[in-house]
């Protein structure tokens, strides 16, 4: 459950910072237009992200810790995505993509969350 | 627009006159959160623990040894190495009328549980002491200045979001492509992303010492009585007496037993000390200590009757129904970190240098504005330069002091007399020097070579520590990772990290000022 | 930024001096106001000063003039004292 409010976290912080231009264009290596339908769509899904992320946080350690953790875990990811964003942009989404397979993996092997 | 002005000129200000405290208190107060640890590796005489802690084994030696050592104590606690605490060690209090008086403790190794010699050391301690008390100035002031300090980033803080234009757009945004703007982003950064932290932390720190600053609040209530105005202030400090006793001497069931009981009753719990008050009276109670699972308190606590191992319920006080004592509480208790796990740990850490940077960032970002103005302007710049000295000295200066800090412990002959002090002079010493070196008379001086100069040092000084560790006790790299004390892992591979973190600065100071070099030739051919 | 050196200094001390009296003040009037035990109260009038002071601070800067800003601290300043008297003495 951890694993999965971290990883939410990390989807929210990804999408949220999708919405601007500058990040796209570094990201993505094909340039096209975002529709504003879809930055709205992306917005949504980033906060969304973020609220589960929260509530995760909140069922697993109780509202006083939850609150605590999830916004250390966001501080941590956010910062770690700052980075990652200039340094190598690129890498973002294979980064992420790699995580997700992680996660994926752990899931079938049935592992703890 | 004229607002914004005025908080731009406000946020400049108000972090920049306390900067260098407030980059203190920052940086100690976070090495704070490592306080047991740091002491720890600052006892090298404590073995490395081999095997996991054996409760039953070895508490009735440390009682045993409290029974030795003093028969007449009225209150003992013995800590175990469970959960942060790497330390197995014993305290007792002797009252008044009996010899040594006041509290007393000693360390015990926790594979035999025989009593272990350690050195006198200001430890952690001295380091998270010194983010509120200071140091050489008396403990009064030291209060006022750090509230004052931290009164000084509230206003910072608060006003740095008023005038941050952006501060969703760029919330993942750090561009450094232009010096200036990079330095910018980073503070940007440095600030938004953990701002709860910064607000909890210094709007907390403020709090914990309002008995200080804030008196003529209560004194508006009760008058100057001070019988009133103690009572106000226990209502928050006194832990209370949660029992008396009543002067019988009684045989008490053996701790060890107690700790049975209270493990069979909370099983999976993590027992991390035991207290007794009124020990070997007929009214002792012993207080039960576990690792707390969730919230934000530090540890469940039960208590028993030591005489007869039932469970003892202190009488309810009016206090507990306090709605101020409890926001007391959680603001306490989230400035203090004591619940945080490893996890949690090093987040609090991490956000606490961030906070550091922050401060460092905006003043380095300040010196390069100025700069630029006056160069455009052609003033004088002595005083811009006298700004960025004393960056240099503060921001590279404090990390390599507090490295010296560990190195002279290290060094320093084990029984020599005041060693403490020495410890704690030493500190200070490494740091004049490292304030006085960007001031030197010398014939060509480059600010980056200043940086350079000072990063290196503290390279040397974080590389070495791991090597004088090995040098100097029994407790190195070798025999930690061996027995997993990853106590002492931690910290001997958290400065080789810092090690290399100032490297990697050096390089890029160096990589920068080739290129400036080369454009300056460029241009001039 | 042009704000006169007299100004700052002023502003600077309404903001440091004036800030920490109005902060008093108002904790003076919600320690005697707030519909609590006393000692709490008084607590969380405690607790609660740092904000008042760091709006005074900021107010202290933001108001146009430095008359206005002292003028700001002091009045409701003034007027806390008064309600804190009325409550505590009447």
């Amino acid at each position: 459950m951890m694993l999965l409010a971290c990883f939410a976290c990390a989807c929210g912080c990804l999408s949220l910072s999708l919405l601007r231009k500058r990040h796209r264009k570094e990201m993505f290596i094909q340039r096209r237009v975002w529709s504003t339908r879809v930055l709205q769509l992306l917005k949504c899904f980033g906060l969304l992200c973020l609220a589960g992320s929260l509530m995760a946080f909140i069922v697993v350690k109780g509202v006083a810790l939850g609150l605590v953790y999830s916004l250390a875990g966001f501080t941590l990811i956010a910062l770690s995505l700052s980075v990652l964003l200039s340094v190598r942009p690129r890498w973002t989404l294979r980064l992420f993509g790699g995580l997700m397979l992680l996660l994926m993996m752990r899931l079938l092997v049935g592992g703890a969350w | 627009m004229k607002f914004r002005h005025s908080m731009t000129w406000l946020h400049t200000w108000a972090g920049l006159v306390f900067g260098a405290l407030l980059y203190l208190m920052f940086v100690t107060g976070s090495a704070g959160y490592f306080d047991l640890e740091i002491t720890r590796w600052m006892q090298p005489e404590i073995p490395v623990q081999q095997s996991s802690f054996d409760a039953p084994a070895l508490l009735p030696k440390a009682e045993q040894r409290l029974q030795q050592l003093a028969p007449h104590a009225d209150h003992v606690y013995i800590e175990l190495p469970e959960g942060r605490s790497p330390y197995f060690m014993i305290w007792w209090h002797n009252p008044k009328g009996v010899d040594n008086p006041g509290w007393h403790s000693e360390v015990l190794d926790p594979s035999s549980g025989a009593p272990v010699a350690v050195r006198n050391t200001a430890g952690g301690e001295f380091l998270y002491r010194l983010h509120y008390v200071l140091h050489y100035i008396p403990k009064g002031l030291a209060y006022w200045l750090t509230s004052l300090a931290a009164m000084f980033m509230l206003v910072a803080i608060v006003t740095g979001v008023v005038i941050h234009r952006r501060i969703f757009k760029d919330f993942f945004t750090f561009r450094r492509s232009h010096r200036q703007t990079a330095w910018l982003d980073m503070h940007n950064l440095m600030g938004v992303l953990p701002l709860p932290f910064h607000l909890m932390i210094t709007y907390s720190g403020l709090i914990l010492l309002m008995f200080s600053t804030m008196l003529p609040v209560p004194a508006s209530s009760f008058g100057l009585n001070p019988e009133k105005l103690r009572q106000v202030y226990d209502t928050v400090f006194s832990d209370g007496d949660h029992a008396r006793g009543n002067g019988m001497a009684a045989s008490s069931l053996p701790l060890v037993e107690l700790y049975n009981l209270d493990h069979s009753k909370h099983s999976g719990a993590t027992i991390a000390y035991l207290a007794v008050e009124n020990w070997g009276d007929e009214k002792a109670v012993v207080e039960v200590g576990k690792l707390a699972q969730t919230g934000l308190e530090p540890f469940d606590v039960s208590y028993y009757q030591a005489v007869n191992g039932e469970s003892f319920k202190g009488e309810s006080q009016l206090r507990d129904r306090f709605l101020s004592l409890s926001f007391y509480h959680v603001i306490e208790h989230l400035h203090e970190g004591l619940f945080a796990g490893p996890w949690l740990r090093w987040l609090y850490f991490l956000s606490g240098l961030m906070g550091a940077g922050m401060v460092a960032t905006g003043s380095i970002f300040w010196a390069i504005k100025r700069r630029h103005a006056h160069e455009k302007a052609g003033l004088d710049s002595r005083a811009v330069r006298w700004v960025e000295n004393l960056n240099v000295g503060v921001i590279a200066g404090l990390p390599i002091a507090i490295g010296g800090y560990f190195l002279t412990s290290r060094l320093l002959s084990a029984t020599l007399e005041n060693r403490v002090d020495w410890e704690m002079h030493s500190l200070f010493v490494v740091w004049f020097v490292a304030l006085l070196h960007p001031f030197l008379p010398r014939r060509q001086c480059d600010l980056s070579q200043l940086w350079a100069e000072q990063f290196k040092a503290a390279a040397v000084v974080y590389a070495s520590i791991p090597f004088v560790n090995w040098m100097t006790s029994e407790v190195h790299l070798g025999m930690s990772l061996k027995y997993q004390d990853w106590t002492l892992v931690g910290f001997d591979f958290f400065a080789l990290v810092l090690a290399a973190c100032c490297a990697y600065f050096v390089h890029k100071i160096n990589g920068r000022q080739r290129v400036s070099t080369m454009e300056t030739v460029g241009v001039s051919q | 930024m042009r704000k006169s050196p007299s100004s700052i200094v002023s502003r600077t001390g309404a903001a440091i001096v004036g800030g920490y009296v109005l902060a008093n003040c108002m904790a003076f009037a919600l320690a005697a106001a707030l519909p609590l035990h006393q000692i709490d109260a008084t607590l969380m009038a405690m607790q609660l000063t740092y904000l008042f002071y760091a709006v005074a601070a900021i107010w202290a800067f933001a108001a146009n003039r430095a008359r206005t800003a002292w003028l700001g601290l002091v009045a409701p300043s003034g007027i806390a004292l008064l309600i804190w008297a009325l409550l505590r003495f009447v």
